[in-house]
């Protein structure tokens, strides 16, 4: 009874928005809507290579009329041309010379005696479609229901994808590396040091992250404060400038640390958890600093270490806001191009495939990353 | 007898501390200049109340700490600034520490492996560890499948694989029950006559450093009280701390009338007695007699003993093979307890009856009445 809230809460802000968005990517009923005759008669037809009977196009020609006196030709010829190259044109001529009645639709353009142009209109009509998934993973479904890979300059997500899982692997070593020792300092840290370095840590917790990036950029960019020193100190000529930012570098830079207490603090956690007579037990039976720390400190935090960097790396998967700011165009990640196709160029079935396809890696990844943290427990 | 490994009889060594000084924080020492030595092959027990500096001392020895001042020898070589994993000592910890993430057989074979034995010695000395705390089998299970007595065997186990020359012993048994405790003393005896390493035991336990030691030395915030055998420690303490911590002991104030040629003390209700005085230098001093339970008899007539003193019984306790009352000084509060083996000849006592407690001199002994008194290492 007493979970009820969390339940439900679990359900609204979790459980829904997720089904939603998995729907939204395979769910389209936008060009259904607008052409409802159109649809109903086209459900019927499957003869490939023929046209549609004449009933089909006498549907269009209806549609397309209705849709012109309402003013919304262009909601359709904007959506059918995502599909194909060249509908835009012909759907928006085909309405005009439509006004004057008795016009047939083979007359006003030839393609609307091609079965092919039947066979898209077909697929767009269809409100269950595989086409915004394939289109996510840079394929691409033709008339005939064949599928090919997109065309060589219009293969980006695979792409994006495997760079934003090379981001999350770069940032989860930094992190790691960088952590590591100082998770250790902190764990074995006492009194008031142990304060400021937990204070240390738990700083870019309490100032935005809006703030935290813009600072990276102040700190980063050509002009700014490391580019001057090192051209002050003569380390580097004033040509040379690094380009820190805006780029690649500056996304790994910036997202290494913004995510490093996400490691730090787990695996500190780990360590604290560890009493400290293990260690001395191993250096009294003769092991030597390296060995004691190969053989017994090592394997007894690789939880601590699996925990943080699988948290690390599925943050890292879903990072939007850094590179966003700092990322340039080589710095993108697949959440930026969801996040464009929200805002900008409003594909939001696509939007949702590229989510749900980010969302099967991050579950992936979860499988493979706790499969591999409990070996850490056993494995000597 | 057990096959022992033929690599090594490992000779045992003397250890050897010099005035040594721990302070942690720069201001109050916390071990306050220790002068011991211990000779190869014994079973020294270091026991003292908490927070007197026993694993402070330990922690030197095995080189987790260094000492602030001072010098501690193995044999002729001057360890005080070695690292632990040079020094070559066995240690077992009050928490086993036994590796959680390893099997029993690689916990046993890790000192082998960073000493680079090869695979067939080390196989071969595990079962041979095994065997020595008769525990063959459980190899390839985790310490946390074990009992509690069963990984500190392990853990004994383990310190002594490697056949060191000084093994150090951190209050080992604390976590255990005391049946597996007592039943754990008598295995640590065997593996010391079997092995004889040189033992460094800390206890907080007098029965188990009794039990097990050579030699005890008593630890008083940071000093040796005394070091001597179990029997000396019980018979002849040379402190009122030492005569109150190792077995029980009555307590009864004093003053000093006479010194010379006898001895003399008055207690309360205005009785003169004698007792062995150690220390006592004055005439008038304040002081306390001691006298252990057992004893302190509870006498039929007055004659039989050189000491007798009137007093009331308060409580009585049976024990079936002896008697234990507890009795009040008559004309004071000052209550004493005597322990006496039941013959089943003489009637128990009873509460409030008046009764005669009597002791030889030779069982009583008078320290001066300071509270803590540093003697023996001076
Ligand atoms: N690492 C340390 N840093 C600072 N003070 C310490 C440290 N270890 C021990 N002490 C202090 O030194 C004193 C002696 O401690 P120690 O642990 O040696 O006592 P002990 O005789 O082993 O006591 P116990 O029987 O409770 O184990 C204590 O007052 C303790 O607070
Ligand atoms: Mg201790």
């Amino acid at each position: 009874m007493l979970v009820v809230p969390l339940l439900s809460f679990i359900a609204v802000l979790f459980v829904v928005p997720i089904a939603t968005m998995l729907w939204k990517g395979i769910y389209d009923a936008e060009v259904a809507d607008l052409l409802p005759a159109t649809t109903r008669s086209l459900a019927l037809w499957s003869d490939e290579g023929k046209l549609p009977p004449a009933a089909s196009l006498a549907a269009l020609a209806d549609d397309l009329r209705t849709l012109d006196r309402s003013g919304r030709v262009a909601e359709l010829s904007f959506r059918m041309n995502r599909k194909r190259h060249g509908f835009r044109d012909l759907i928006e001529r085909s309405a005009i010379r439509l006004r004057d009645e008795g016009t047939k639709l083979e007359d006003i353009d030839s393609r609307w005696s091609d079965p092919v142009s039947w066979q898209v209109l077909k697929q767009a009509t269809e409100v269950i479609t595989p086409d915004h998934l394939l289109n996510a993973l840079d394929l691409d479904r033709m008339p005939d229901g064949s599928i090919n890979r997109q065309d060589e300059g219009r293969r980006i997500y695979l792409r994006l994808l495997g760079r934003t899982i090379l981001v999350a692997a770069i940032v989860t070593c930094i992190c790691v590396v960088l952590g590591y020792p100082f998770a250790h300092i902190l764990a074995a840290a006492k009194g008031k040091r142990r304060t400021v370095l937990l204070f240390v840590v738990l700083l870019p917790f309490w100032t935005s992250l809006l703030v935290r990036t813009t600072a990276w950029i102040v700190l980063l960019q050509r002009q700014g404060v490391i580019n001057e020193l090192l051209v002050s100190a003569g380390i580097i000529a004033d040509r040379h400038r690094f380009a820190l930012i805006y780029n690649f570098s500056g996304t790994i830079i910036t997202m290494v640390y913004v995510l490093l207490p996400f490691f730090v603090l787990p695996l500190q956690a780990v360590m604290r958890g560890i009493p400290g007579q293990y260690v001395k037990a191993a250096a009294s039976l003769g092991g030597s600093p390296i060995r004691v720390f190969q053989r017994i400190y090592l394997p007894m935090t690789m939880p601590g270490v699996a925990a943080g960097a699988s948290l690390v790396f599925i943050l890292s998967l879903g990072y939007y806001v850094t590179p966003a700011l700092v990322g340039g165009r080589t710095g993108q990640l697949i959440s930026n191009q969801i996040a464009f196709h929200i805002q900008s160029s409003l594909n939001w079935g696509l939007a949702a495939a590229l989510g749900t396809i980010l969302l099967a890696l991050v579950a992936a990844m979860c499988l493979l990353l706790s499969r591999f943290a409990g070996q850490g427990r056993i494995t000597p | 007898m057990m096959s022992q490994p033929s690599t090594e009889n490992s000779a045992s060594k003397p250890v050897t501390l010099r005035s040594i000084v721990k302070s942690y924080d720069g201001k109050t020492a916390v071990v306050k200049g220790i002068d011991l030595s211990v000779a190869a092959g014994e079973f020294l027990t270091i026991l003292g109340p908490s927070g007197s500096g026993k694993t402070s001392l330990l922690m030197m020895l095995a080189g987790f700490e260094l000492p602030s001042s001072g010098e501690i020898r193995f044999g002729d070589s001057d360890v005080s600034r070695l690292p632990p994993h040079k020094r070559n000592i066995g240690m077992v910890f009050q928490h086993y520490a036994l590796f959680p993430h390893m099997t029993v057989g690689q916990n046993l074979a890790f000192p082998l492996q960073v000493r680079g034995y090869d695979q067939v010695e080390i196989a071969r000395r595990v079962a041979w560890a095994l065997e020595l705390v008769r525990l063959a089998g459980v190899e390839s299970r985790r310490p946390a499948q074990l009992s509690g007595g069963q990984q500190q065997r392990i853990a004994v186990a383990r310190a002594l694989i490697f056949r060191p020359e000084l093994v150090l012993m951190d209050e080992p048994l604390g976590a255990l029950d005391k049946q597996l405790r007592e039943q754990m003393q008598e295995e640590i005896a065997r593996l010391h006559r079997d092995l004889r390493p040189t033992v460094i035991y800390v206890t907080h336990d007098q029965s188990e450093a009794i039990a097990l030691s050579d030699r005890v030395a008593v630890f008083d915030s940071g000093r040796i009280s005394q070091i001597a055998p179990p029997r000396e420690l019980y018979e002849a303490p040379a402190s009122a701390f030492v005569a109150t911590f190792i077995g029980e002991n009555n307590r009864i104030p004093a003053k000093a009338v006479d010194l010379c040629p006898f001895a003399r003390f008055v207690i309360p209700g205005d009785r003169f007695v004698s007792a062995v005085p150690i220390g006592i230098e004055t005439k008038g001093a304040d002081c306390c007699v001691m006298v252990r339970p057992e004893r302190l008899h509870f006498l039929a007539c007055q004659q039989e003993l050189a000491n007798s003193i009137d007093a009331v019984v308060t409580g009585v306790t049976y024990h079936g093979d002896s008697i234990r009352i507890r009795a009040e000084i008559t004309g004071s509060t000052t209550e004493l307890i005597s322990r006496q083996a039941n013959d089943g000849q003489r009637p128990v006592p009873r509460i409030g009856e008046p009764i005669l407690l009597g002791w030889r001199t030779e069982d009583a002994r008078a320290f001066p009445n300071t509270a803590h008194q540093h003697s023996a290492n001076t």
